[in-house]
C-alpha cells in the first residue's frame, strides 16, 4: 500500500511540474498578482521607476480611486523596469501611477483585472502610460479553463487507473 | 504554483511530524498520504481561484473548508487502520489551519 502511495505521489509531483510552466516564469502564489513590464515608446528617453502607486476602483470611470493599501505582503513592488502587485484580492478596475527618474510622473488608463495572475505591458509615452493586458493562461475564459481542467482530470484519472492496473498485474505475475 | 505547494507540504509535514510523535503514529505513511492529498487539493484550489478570481477571499475560505473535509476523508481512507475518522479530521484541521494562517502573511 505504501509503495503504491509513493508511486502515485511521484506521478502527481511530475504532472504538477509539467502543468505549471508559469512557475518558471514567475513565482506566483495563492494570492492574486498583477505584473507590469515597461516598454518605452519611440522618442521617450529610457528612465527608471522611482516609485509607484496602484489605484483601485470599483467604478468603471475610477471616480472612487484609492491607492492599494499596504497590508502584510499586499502592495506594489517596483524595480527599475517592472512592477508587481500582490493583494488579498483586487478591485475590478485599476490605474497605475509611476514616478520616473526623468522627473515625470505618469498615470495610466483604467484597466481591468484579467485573471488570478494578470500580466500587463505598460507602454511609456511622453506624458502618460498605456496599460494593456498580455496573454496568459489565467486570462482565458472560464469555460475554456473548465474544459482544460476536465481534460487534465480525465488524463490524470486515466494515468492513475493505468498505473494501478499495471501494478496489480505485475504483483499477480510475481 | 510550486512555491505555495512546497510551502504547504513543508508546513503540514511539520504538523504531521509533531502529531506522529505525540500520538505514536507511523510517520512515513501519513506524510505520503498528506503529500498526495495536498497535490490533489492544491490543484483544485488553484483552479477555483483562477476561475473566480474576482471573489478571492470568499472563494479561498470556502475552498479551504472543502479542502479540510476532503483531506480528512483522504487521510482516513488512504491510512485505513492507522487513523480513525476523528483523528484524521483533527489532524487535517490543524494542518490546514497552520498552512492557511502562515500563508496569509507570506508574499507567495
Amino acid at each position: 500500500m505504501v509503495s503504491k502511495l509513493i508511486k502515485l505521489t511521484l506521478l502527481l509531483i511530475f504532472s504538477q511540474m509539467f502543468l505549471s510552466v508559469r512557475a518558471a516564469l514567475a513565482d506566483t502564489g495563492p494570492k492574486p498578482t498583477m505584473d507590469f513590464q515597461l516598454q518605452f515608446e519611440s522618442g521617450v528617453e529610457k528612465s527608471g521607476i522611482v516609485s509607484g502607486i496602484l489605484f483601485e476602483c470599483n467604478q468603471a470611470d475610477c471616480s472612487d480611486a484609492a491607492p492599494l493599501e499596504e497590508l502584510g505582503p499586499q502592495g506594489l513592488y517596483c524595480e527599475t523596469q517592472s512592477c508587481r502587485a500582490i493583494g488579498y484580492g483586487f478591485a475590478p478596475f485599476s490605474m497605475l501611477e509611476l514616478e520616473f527618474s526623468d522627473g515625470v510622473t505618469r498615470r495610466s488608463n483604467i484597466f481591468e483585472q484579467v485573471g488570478f495572475d494578470s500580466y500587463y505591458t505598460a507602454y511609456v509615452r511622453p506624458d502618460d502610460l498605456h496599460v494593456e493586458a498580455r496573454f496568459s493562461p489565467g486570462s482565458l475564459p472560464a469555460w475554456v479553463m473548465v474544459l482544460i481542467a476536465c481534460a487534465c482530470v480525465f488524463i490524470a484519472v486515466g494515468l492513475i487507473t493505468g498505473l494501478v492496473l499495471f501494478l496489480r498485474h505485475r504483483s499477480k505475475q510475481t | 504554483m510550486i512555491a505555495p505547494l512546497l510551502f504547504t507540504i513543508i508546513v503540514e509535514g511539520i504538523i504531521v511530524l509533531g502529531y506522529s510523535i505525540w500520538r505514536k503514529k507511523p510517520l512515513v505513511p501519513i506524510l505520503f498520504a498528506t503529500t498526495l492529498a495536498n497535490l490533489i487539493t492544491q490543484s483544485f484550489l488553484r483552479l477555483v481561484l483562477n476561475l473566480f478570481f474576482h471573489y478571492y477571499l470568499i472563494v479561498l475560505i470556502i475552498a479551504e473548508i472543502l479542502i479540510w473535509l476532503v483531506e480528512s476523508f483522504l487521510l482516513y481512507r488512504l491510512l485505513a487502520n492507522q487513523l480513525r475518522l476523528q483523528e484524521a479530521v483533527f489532524l487535517s484541521l490543524n494542518m490546514n489551519l497552520a498552512s492557511f494562517a502562515l500563508g496569509l502573511f507570506l508574499p507567495i
